[in-house]
Parts: C-alpha cells; structure tokens; sequence
C-alpha cells in the first residue's frame, strides 16, 4: 500500500518578505519561488508483513523573486516564455525554481483560469515537474479597515486536479517534536553561516547586541530620566501646595479665634450706647448756645449732666440730610427771641437756681412759677443716671 | 450579496475600466435567456485602502444559464488597465477553457468597450461545452443530447446545466433549457404593445429538468416572454402536457412547439375572423353602428329599431373567436332595472357555427334578432 504525503514549508523571514513585497504594491504582484524539494520513501514492515510505503515529499522554500511587472514572463493567454524567465532570475539557476507565486487582495483563495494555465506551462517548460504554485490573498476583515486577514497556501498539480496543502512556517527551526531527525533543518545555524558574519556589524553592536535594541534602550532610559525629573517637580510643587493649605489652615483659626473672642468680650461688657449723631446734629444746630440739650446723659432725678455732652462735630450735612431743621430754624429766627430759653420745671433745680440768683444779683428775676428763664448748666450734679 | 444597479455599480469602477463595464451592464444580453440583464454585485478593489477612490478593479458577474445563475469573479487590475482579466469560475473549479479558442482574450484591447461582452460570450460557449462534455456520466442524459443536436431547430438554441454527480447515491441531475422555433411575427402588434414591461425579443423558452440519470422524475415548464403570454391570455391560458413516462426530449419537444404554434395561430386567426366579422356586420347593419373596436375588432355596439322599439345590440367577440362563440347583448333604451342601470339580456343560445364566414355571421344574427323581438 502506497501513501503520498507533500509538505510545504516555508521560513518566516521568507514569508514576511514576500507580504512585505505585496504590501509595498498598490496592485497584484507575483514572482518566482526557489527552495529545494526533498522526497523521502517510508517503507513500514509489520508482523503480517505487508509493506506500508509512505513517499512523504518536503518542499522547502527559501527565497521569492519579485517580478517588476505582472504578465512578465507570460502572455495574454498564458504562454510561458523560457527567454523571460531568464533574466528575472538572474544568477539564479533555473533549477532552484520550485514554483511561483501570486498575491491578490480581496479574493477569493483559489486559483484563476491563467494562473492555472500559467501553471500547466511553466510545468512543461520548467525541468522540476512538482512545482508549487502559492497564492496569498489578503482582505479586510473589519468594515472599519484595522484588521486585516492574509490567508495563503499552496497548490500542487496531482492526479489530473489542483490540489490544495497547507503551509507549515518554520521560524527559528524545527520546533516539531521528533524523536529522531530524518530530513535537515530548513534553516542552517545562524552562528555558522558566513554569511551572517558578513552581515553581523549592521545589525549586531561589539557586545553582540542588536543596535536596534541598543538605540531603543537609549531611548527608554532617556524617557525614564525626563519623566523622573517631571515627577520631581510635581513633588515640589504638591509639597508647596500642602504648605500654603497648611498656613490657611493657621490662618483661619486665627481668625477664628479672634472672632470668638471679640465676640465673648461684646457679650461681656455693656452695649456702648450708640449715638443719635443726627440728633445731635439737629440739636446742635437747633440750640447752639444751649449744652444742655446736647448731653445725652441724664441724673436720677432727671437733670442733665452738662459735662457729659457732645462735643463732636459729626460732619452731618445739615441741608441734605436734615432739610426741615433750617426750614424750621429760619422760621423761629422770627418768631422767637434771640436767647434761647428753657423752662425748667424741676423743682430742686429751681432752688438752686434761686440760690445763684442771690449770690449773683441780677436784674432778671425768675420765679418758681414757671416763667422762663435761662439756665446754665454748670454740671454740678454727676450722678449716675440712666442715659438715652 | 447585494446587486447594485448599473449606475452605482459604474460610479464605484476604476474610470480606466468603466466602459468595459458600461457595455456590460448596459447591454449585456447573453444566452437564451436574454431578457435578463448581466448583474455586477460585491465590488471589491485591487489597490490599498491608502488609493483614493473609486478604484473598484474585481467584482462578481452573475450570468443566467440555463434557468441558473453563474457566478463568475473578474479579475482586473486597477494600475495595469491594459492587462486583460482574469477569472474564477465560481463552483465548477475544474471548468478549464481553451486560452487559444478565445480570440478576444489572445487579442485584448482595453480600448475597445465591447471586449470585455465579448470575451464572456467566448467564455460562455466553451462553457457551453463543459457542460455536455459533464453529461457523459449519464448514458441516458448524453442520448436525449445527442438527439437533440441533431435537429437544427433545437441543436442550435439549447443550453444544459449538469449538476454534480453524487458520489454516494450516484445520482446525477441535468437541465435542458430549448429555444422553441415558433414564430411569432404575425401575432398582431395591439396584442403586444400592451405589457408594461420592455418586451424584448419575442421567445418561448422550454425547460426540462432531469432529477435523475434514468429519466424517472422529469419535470417541464415553458417559459414565455411577457409580451407573448400576454398576447396568448396569461399564464393559464396555455397548459402544456406532462413529460410521458419512458419518453424522451426528441418527441415531446416538438410536440410543446406545435402546442405553442397551434395556439399562435388561434390567436392569429381570431384576429383575422373578428376583423371579418366586423366588416360584415358593418355591411349589415352600417347605418346602426354606435361603436366598434377599430384595433382589436373585440367589440362592436349597434342601435336597432323594430316596429318603432329602439333598442341596443352589444357583440362582445372572444379571443379565441370563432372557436369560440360571441356574446350578444340586448339592452333597451327606454327601461331601467331597480338598480339604474338600463335593462339588458345576455344571448349565448343562438344559431351559432365556427364555420360560418363573417357574412353569413352577420344574416344569422339579423334573422336571429328579428325572433327574440
């Protein structure tokens, strides 16, 4: 019993190549594949004795040749033509061909009408008959265009129909378990190829770091040294915050304090009685020469005390704010006689007044009768009395 | 899958390749079925989303065949205009034409709108053949084929759709669609002129469906175009007869064709009876006439006197005239009926033959009006 079993692999730095080729081109690209075909012959012997013959067949693509145009080495109805196909290969020998490829976006993951007589062509032509024929279509996945999907596989000629194999990416080796190798890596050893240690010094620094890793730790430690100054600064300025919050603070207790204590000492001690400032005034301009109706303190038996009136000049603007009182004092100008006089009818104020009227001995007489007379406080009397 | 109509499905195309396009939507008529049109549905582009538009360059053309629908995706090439399409054929993976048999393909000219229809034409004939070569899985299938393409009326106008063979019961299914040779010229033009629709071309179409390799389960249907079955009375007025059991497409199709002919030409012939019948009545009784259809000749109205009673007379002819019998109506000019309307009598029992010619129509009629008064 006789089983085929075709693997393609390809490596992941070749892989990405070729997207990277097709992202970089508004329109279809296609190309050449070389790699190398390996064929392997499993012959499985049971007890019963009946060969199991496995053919496990490994392509292994290794590099893709861009071509500048499409239908560059084919013509309208899919005529393969050798003379183009040589110079696209350049130092290349044709028998590293193992295939070719084609890259279209936002259709569908099967092959053309050309591209399958592209196919049979190049396989009459071409001296590997198992060639591969890669198709990689990429589309958008998301209305919104952020994601995008890239499906890609292979197609092999077998059995009179195209038939469809998966692509298995090797991209640092071999990672299958196996317990013994029986085909070669894909991928030799990077520390022994000549060739990267042609190439090392454009990517590796002296201390077989990548430079790339090298300028993206320099920038990382310089952004870390600007965001540790940013964060110093924001301390300081949070700490001066914390301060001024502070002597706020200190502050409005203060006020506080003194406000609680202004008030316990308003409590504490009388009322000063609050002038009448326009009644003084009135009075003051009313009765100039009379001082006694000016005080605003009174003794126990209702005297003024003349000692204690005001002597303040309030400023009081007599015509605006008090219109009447010279209304009324120009009246009385004519009315009325120049000395002012009071009638006093509280009789211990009387008797001393007869008392100064005999020691003074004057022309004026004033009786007890109530006619009147001018008084003159001399404030004699300066008992406590109830103010008003 | 959204169809887009022709305008938007243009607006969003590449200008490079919008007169490809424009030939295609705009007059793409391919197959048997022509009187439906070339669809264009999911427009897609080529180039990268960073490409100002419209740069729609791929897209799916929908194609009748053979009562189906392919679904075939283009393939242009927005920056390289000049490059011919490519193409998937949708589920027949294995449909594979010759490049060589497709001259509009080997000499691609962008410049030219037509070739795009063009090279869908090439494509379809090969296609054509795919499929036949496909009814080789069936013996029974390929004889109703071959006998078929031996006759010219229907070898030339046939398309077949062969459906996957089922690989577990084995049974295979195949639709002939055939272009029924009637002629339908001489069906008169007020018959035709009617249908709301753009008739197109005048076809009868003949469908077979074969549901399996043996021919067991075959079911027919014919196809007309609007025009026609409005001209021959509608969807129900022709009935065509069930495929016989053990029969075969190389007798039964010629028999639909004569069903369809036999109906034309009753159609054709009542047309020329009626006109007859009219002019004789005309004749007849021409100093009576009130009214009469001068284009179809289907009715005519006639104001008679006997014995100083005025009456009205309204001849009201068939389609299918003189197999079928006219209808006259009596109706007086002086009575009403409880609901106001004037008071009439139906006449269908009268001397009547298919035989008669329009002149000894009209004599019987008169002989016949004198004895109901």
């Amino acid at each position: 019993m006789e089983e085929f079993n075709t693997t393609v692999r390809i490596s992941g730095f070749a892989l990405s190549s070729l997207m990277f080729h097709h992202l970089n081109s508004d329109a279809d690209v296609e190309g050449l594949i070389l790699g190398e075909s390996v064929g392997e012959e499993n012959c499985r012997i049971t007890d019963s004795q009946i060969d199991h013959i496995q053919f496990e067949h490994t392509i292994n693509i290794q590099k893709h040749i861009p071509c500048h145009k499409l239908h560059s080495f084919y013509s309208n109805v899919g005529d393969v033509s050798e003379e183009k196909i040589r110079p696209i290969l350049s130092d290349y020998q044709e028998e590293n061909v193992i295939g070719w490829y084609r890259q279209r976006r936002n259709t569908r993951q099967q092959m053309t009408f050309m591209e399958q007589v592209v196919h049979q062509n190049m396989r009459k032509i071409l001296s590997n008959r198992e060639l591969v024929f890669m198709l990689l279509t990429p589309s958008q996945a998301t209305a919104s265009g952020s994601t995008h999907r890239l499906e890609f596989s292979a197609f092999i000629w077998h059995s009179s129909q195209y038939i469809n194999i998966p692509i298995f990416v090797s991209n640092l080796g071999n990672l299958e378990q196996q317990d013994y190798w029986r085909v070669s890596g894909t991928c030799p050893s990077l520390g022994q190829s000549e060739a990267v240690k042609q190439h090392r010094t454009q990517f590796f620094c002296s201390g077989d770091e990548l430079k790339e890793v090298r300028n993206i730790s320099s920038m990382n430690d310089d952004l870390l040294g600007e965001m540790q100054k940013v964060c110093k600064e924001v301390e300081k300025s949070e700490r001066a915050v914390e301060k001024l919050q502070e002597d706020l603070k200190e502050l409005k207790e203060a006020i506080k304090e003194h406000s609680e204590k202004n008030e316990t000492q308003k409590h504490a001690s009388p009322d000063e009685p609050k002038e009448n400032v326009l009644l003084c005034s009135a009075l003051r301009t009313l009765f100039p020469d009379a001082p006694s109706l000016q005080t605003q303190t009174l003794t126990v038996q209702g005297l003024p005390v003349l000692e204690l009136c005001c002597n303040t000049d309030h400023n009081v603007d007599i015509p605006t704010k008090l219109p009447l009182i010279l209304e009324n004092q120009h009246t009385r100008k004519k009315d009325t006689a120049p000395r002012l006089r009071k009638k006093c009818l509280v009789a211990g104020y009387s008797q001393r007044l007869k008392r100064k009227r005999k020691t003074n001995d004057t022309s004026e007489s004033a009786s007890d009768s109530g006619s009147d007379t001018e008084i003159e406080m001399n404030g004699q009397n300066r008992s406590i009395s109830p103010t008003f | 899958m959204n169809s887009l109509s022709p305008e938007v499905a243009l607006s969003r195309i590449s200008p490079e390749l919008r007169p490809l396009l424009c030939s295609v939507v705009r007059n793409g008529r391919v197959g048997l079925d022509s009187s439906s049109c070339l669809r264009i549905t999911d427009l897609k582009s080529g180039c990268t989303s960073l490409v100002p538009g419209p740069c729609c360059d791929r897209f799916k053309l929908h194609i009748p065949y053979a009562g189906e629908t392919l679904k075939w995706d283009i393939i242009f090439n927005a920056k390289d205009p000049e490059l011919p399409p490519d193409f998937i054929f949708g589920e027949d993976a294995d449909f594979l034409p010759e490049p060589s048999e497709l001259p509009h393909l080997a000499s691609w000219d962008a410049g030219k709108p037509e070739c795009l229809l063009q090279l869908v034409k090439e494509l379809l004939q090969q296609y054509h053949q795919y499929q036949c070569q496909r009814l080789r899985d069936s013996s029974r299938l390929l004889f109703e084929y071959d006998s078929l393409l031996e006759d010219p009326n229907y070898g030339r106008s046939m398309e077949i759709y062969a459906g996957l063979k089922n690989s577990w019961t084995g049974e295979f299914s195949a639709r002939f669609l055939l272009k029924l040779p009637v002629d339908f010229s001489n069906i008169p033009i007020y018959l035709l002129k009617d249908t709301a629709l753009d008739p197109g071309e005048d076809v009868a179409l003949l469908s077979v469906s074969f549901e399996d390799a043996e021919a067991t389960q075959v079911f027919p249907k014919l196809y007309l175009s609007p025009s026609i079955e409005h001209a021959l009375g509608g969807s129900s007025a022709l009935h065509i007869p069930a495929f016989p059991s053990g029969g075969c497409l190389i007798d039964y199709v010629p028999q639909v064709c004569q069903l369809l002919t036999n109906k034309v030409q009753y159609v054709i012939q009542g047309y020329h009876k009626r006109r007859e019948y009219i002019a004789a009545f005309l004749s007849h009784f021409g100093m009576g006439v009130v009214e009469y259809d001068a284009v179809g000749f289907t009715k005519l109205t006639l104001l008679l006197m006997w014995k100083d009673f005025c009456f009205l007379v309204h001849v009201d002819l068939p389609l299918y005239f003189p197999r079928d019998q006219p209808t006259l109506t009596f109706q007086s000019i002086y009575h009403f009926t409880s609901s106001g309307q004037l008071y009439s009598q139906v006449q269908k029992s009268y001397p009547y033959s298919p035989r008669w010619d329009g002149n000894e129509m009209a004599k019987r009629a008169n002989y016949n009006r004198d004895a109901e008064e």
